[in-house]
């Protein structure tokens, strides 16, 4: 397994007048080379400002407090090496070479991500200027291929075109020729094509997977559409309160979910190829971010909570037969201690 | 209960200091259907397609520039009104059965106002209720959505996302209409708190037996809802049919687009083939000539750039613009 990015134990806090709000709370996940890594969860779970850890662009009151980000990345001699993104200073010279060269970001709305005041060429060479030694004239024939790329037609037209000349769709397609202009071995992508139609969120997606397979970069696509998920994941990680509660193929996941709020948010879906009268909801609503819960942070809202188990421990990763991770106590000696499984009840009557 | 005929709605483009009219958005574009009492019409479409337009234009928050919108509230035997053509004054009476619920829950509420106040304020406007009455019908509208009557004197920013829409169904409710409009209702939510405000409007359209126009982007949430659903393009209908029949086979080139994007949340082999439509939507100030899906079409033939296919009767409660629907074997979503 070749792990182009670790995530251990990560916590990210936004330090209020209110309190402290854990919008990142031990994160743990790894993203392999060349793969999907889907982060899935609504909004308030913690998937932006993981991606904005990494990216090292907490902006104050947040603080990256503690955890490692292992990023592997070859050295001088070839060799595979592992280097802690949160060792480095988030504005040094090592930290802003990763940043927008190796790992780069594209954002939700397209529009406010690109300058009004700048033509669209500039701010692509301006990046390639950054991160790669060409010239002004190299640069811009760089950005013209990869307008090229994302499918822009006539690309060196469009170098002197301003955002706002442009349609949504066009400005994403921008902001992924920007991102991949420095050929990052890593994307990511923080709901890339939430505020598009349904025909340009299918163009774009299309567009990255095509894109994906040919440089062979990894994508943490973040979202809270699990249909685009299912699509575009090879593997998916589900987030909760700061927490990832389950990951694992994406495959399994959709085909045989184990956490309590995966299958509720499953469920909670209206569906095209399933006829129901009513939905499924999760009952409450997430908990206010500044509260602190113990135990499980479901566990108010879960369909299978166990009084006196999952209101007083926390539950810890564990890895499931296929190399599934959950967090969640049903699958533990406790759960077992508590009450009989159901099932076996089933079984006898 | 509802049938809009030749619907249009023309925004003029102006230039130059004097404002000259250059040209014309035609957001809506000649469009017409019917609700039957008690349904569920959903109407889905892209942004920039013209449907909220639709919705407004029934509210008459627009006024239309062609077209008639007969309105019955009582049924078959009641008063009919037209409502493109009536005044302020006699549409006053007749806006008491016309509701709409709005897409954003946190700009559609007054945030210095308490829910009384912004519950309360259409039976206080018409001059139904006042005082204690008045509190009465808040609190019995609070119980029915889902809120504890002790909101009553509280302010919207204490709500959450979910809560708001449910004070914005209180308050299209109150004044017990019999067509409410829903313009992107869950589409600002989260997906589980999509799923109680779905379920909500389902129980309250059997209870209070409402008439809904669903106006939404999500075909997955229309689908669900919606008994019939009419599907929009640049201002024109394309296609009208029955839920199931729509997604099971659809008949419209477009329909069959739309319903290819939709990605369903399950394993691998449940997502069908995907159809990525080149181009981008045809400018409303400026459309192609023919069909106006035509250059973005893959079935697209000759007769297509130089005819505009009419909204025509395809079998019994089916409805299609297109030349070639006879011809064309399209594929749908989902079997159930």
């Amino acid at each position: 397994m070749d792990t182009l990015l670790e995530v251990r134990d990560l916590q990210t806090h936004f330090f209020m007048a209110e309190g402290v709000a854990k919008a990142v709370d031990h994160t743990t996940f790894s993203i392999r080379r060349g793969q999907v890594l889907g982060v899935v969860g609504e909004s308030g779970c913690g998937k932006s400002v993981t991606a904005r850890s990494i990216m090292r662009m907490v902006r104050p009151p947040g603080h990256t407090v503690d955890g490692e980000i292992l990023y592997s990345r070859p050295d001088q001699n070839g060799q595979s090496a592992s280097i802690d993104l949160l060792q480095l200073s988030a504005t040094g010279t090592e930290m802003r070479a990763i940043r927008g060269g190796e790992i780069a970001m594209i954002f939700q709305e397209p529009r406010a991500s690109l300058s009004p005041v700048h033509r669209i060429g500039d701010q692509i060479t301006e990046n390639i200027l950054l991160h790669q030694a060409v010239s002004r004239l190299e640069a811009e024939e760089i950005a013209v291929d990869m307008l090229r790329q994302v499918h822009i037609p006539m690309a060196e037209q469009r170098l002197d075109a301003f955002a706002h000349q442009l349609s949504g769709g066009m400005c994403q397609r921008v902001m992924i020729a920007m991102a991949l202009s420095c050929h990052p071995s890593l994307l990511i992508a923080d709901e890339p094509t939430t505020a598009l139609d349904v025909t340009t969120e299918a163009q774009i997606l299309e567009l990255m997977q095509g894109l994906q397979a040919d440089l062979d970069m990894a994508i943490m696509f973040i979202t809270h559409d699990l249909g685009v998920v299912a699509d575009m994941a090879d593997e998916v990680a589900v987030m909760y309160l700061g927490k990832v509660v389950e990951q694992g193929a994406a495959a399994d996941i959709f085909r045989d979910p184990k956490h309590p709020y995966t299958i509720a948010l499953l469920e909670s879906l209206p569906r095209l190829d399933q006829k129901r009268d009513w939905l499924q909801t999760i009952r409450g609503v997430v908990p206010d971010p500044y509260s602190t819960l113990n135990g499980c942070p479901f566990h108010t809202r879960c369909a299978d909570f166990i009084e006196g188990v999952c209101d007083e421990i926390v539950p810890e990763p564990i890895t499931l037969e296929d190399n599934r991770e959950v967090r969640c106590l049903l699958y533990t000696e406790h759960a077992r201690q508590e009450r009989p499984p159901v099932a076996e009840d089933s079984s006898h009557s | 209960m509802l049938e809009v005929n030749g619907l249009k709605k023309h925004f003029p483009l102006t230039a130059g200091l004097f404002s000259k009219v250059v040209s014309h958005i035609k957001a809506v574009d000649g469009v017409d259907f019917a609700l039957k009492k008690g349904e569920t019409l959903g109407l889905v479409g892209e942004s920039g397609c013209g449907k909220t337009t639709v919705g407004r234009l029934i509210m008459r928050l627009y006024e239309p520039t062609a077209g008639s919108i007969q309105f019955r509230p009582h049924g078959e035997e009641g008063e009919d009104y037209d409502l493109a053509t009536l005044d302020n004054a006699s549409l006053r009476p007749v806006r008491s059965h016309l509701q709409m619920i709005f897409q954003d829950p946190y700009t559609s509420l007054n945030p210095r106002k308490t829910l009384l106040d912004i519950i309360g304020e259409p039976l206080r406007l018409n001059g139904m209720s006042r005082g204690s009455e008045l509190e009465d019908r808040v609190v019995e509208m609070l119980r029915l959505v889902g809120l504890r009557p002790e909101y009553i004197s509280r302010y919207p920013h204490a709500f959450s996302g979910g809560q708001r829409q449910r004070i914005g169904i209180a308050r299209a409710l109150i004044l017990n209409p019999t067509l409410v409009i829903a313009d992107e209702p869950v589409s600002a939510l989260d997906v589980s708190v999509q799923a109680q405000i779905l379920n909500l409007l389902k129980f309250l359209q059997r209870e209070l037996d409402l008439t809904y126009l669903f106006i939404a982007h999500d075909l997955g949430v229309v689908k669900h809802i919606s008994d019939r659903v009419a599907v929009m393009y640049v201002g024109k209908l394309v296609e009208l049919a029955e839920a199931d029949d729509l997604y099971r086979k659809p008949l419209h080139p477009y329909t069959e687009a739309l319903l290819s994007a939709v990605h369903v949340a399950g394993p691998a082999h449940s997502q069908g083939e995907r159809i990525v439509l080149e181009g981008e939507v045809a400018d409303p100030s400026d459309p192609p000539s023919g069909c106006y899906f035509h250059p973005r079409c893959r079935y697209a033939q000759e007769r297509c750039n130089q005819e505009t296919p009419e909204l025509r009767r395809f079998a019994d409660s089916r409805f299609v613009a297109c030349h070639y629907a006879e011809e064309l074997d399209l594929a749908g979503a989902g079997t159930t």
